[in-house]
């Protein structure tokens, strides 16, 4: 499954998502980085979300459970009396792990696209980030085409140096 | 809170989640290239240090090689002043000792002389005394 098709699959459950959460946590903030943590989740495990028929469902079982991990660590003994063993339960360690990887891996790279100069990370963002060819970049930045290969040549090599992606 | 507070919140999230999205893609499709390109980090250093110490070996093996060479070339080199031809080095040993023989044949001749000389004087010292 694609960016794409991704997005258009399970962003339009966002807002339903986010309600759960908000009647769970109370709390907007913890509400919308359990969401984060869901679609990270998803994202991590797209491969295996083909066969899901019910996205509405399957989504709000992951939350709940995040949600109760999430309080559990809040609050330790004052977790709500609620079921999070469900059988068919497809989330595990293995998965929520691959998320905390996921968001290590953002954090890093990001840090390190904020060390470029100027130029190169704008190139290096329209092309890993916005998916444009290099006569596209060419074309929005007034930089010749072979700059833009050099350009982004050397944000690799210097984020390859600088950057650990585990 | 009330309903109100969560709507607001609710409008900008679809919009952070694809942002998310977004990056979580742009990352995993860089470090896949980075993979592609040599497994990860500081590969260059690696391949760079292997490429040094296997030419810093070749040119070891071919000192050694070549002061073996040197070594043996000195200690048993062809002798000066040899024939490969077996007349010639007759004819060369001939000579030589045809030499050494002249050179002791006139050594011979002096030697009787003294000899003579010698018995004279012991002759006159006898009826002396």
């Amino acid at each position: 499954m694609d960016k794409n098709e991704f997005k258009e699959r399970w962003l339009p459950h966002a807002d339903d998502f986010y309600l759960a959460a908000f009647r769970i946590l109370k709390s907007v903030p913890d509400a919308k980085d359990a969401v984060q943590d869901l679609y990270i989740r998803l994202w991590c495990s797209r491969d295996r979300l083909d066969n899901i028929g019910n996205c509405t469902a399957y989504g709000m079982t992951v939350l709940k459970n995040i949600c109760i991990d999430r309080l559990r660590k809040l609050h330790k003994n004052r977790a709500p009396d609620l079921n999070s063993d469900k059988p068919g339960e497809m989330q595990t360690d293995e998965t929520a792990e691959k998320a905390i990887v996921a968001k290590e891996r953002i954090r890093e790279l990001e840090a390190g696209i904020g060390k470029l100069p100027d130029n190169q990370r704008k190139v290096f963002i329209m092309r890993f980030y916005r998916q444009m060819s290099y006569d596209e970049i060419a074309a929005a930045t007034g930089f010749s085409g072979i700059n833009v290969r050099v350009m982004i040549n050397r944000a690799r090599a210097f984020l390859k140096k600088s950057v650990r992606l585990y | 809170m009330g309903n109100n507070t969560s709507a607001e919140h609710k409008t900008g999230l679809a919009e952070e989640l694809s942002g998310l999205i977004d990056r979580l893609d742009a990352t995993e499709r860089f470090a896949a290239e980075l993979d592609r390109s040599g497994k990860g980090h500081g590969n260059d250093a690696t391949r760079r240090r292997r490429i040094a110490v296997r030419l810093i070996s070749a040119a070891a093996c071919l000192a050694v090689i070549v002061g073996t060479g040197i070594a043996l070339h000195s200690s048993y080199g062809a002798p000066k002043d040899t024939y490969t031809d077996p007349a010639m080095a007759y004819a060369e040993a001939e000579k030589a000792l045809m030499t050494i023989s002249e050179k002791m044949s006139g050594c011979a001749d002096r030697t009787a002389e003294a000899q003579n000389t010698v018995r004279r004087q012991l002759e006159t010292i006898r009826e002396i005394f």
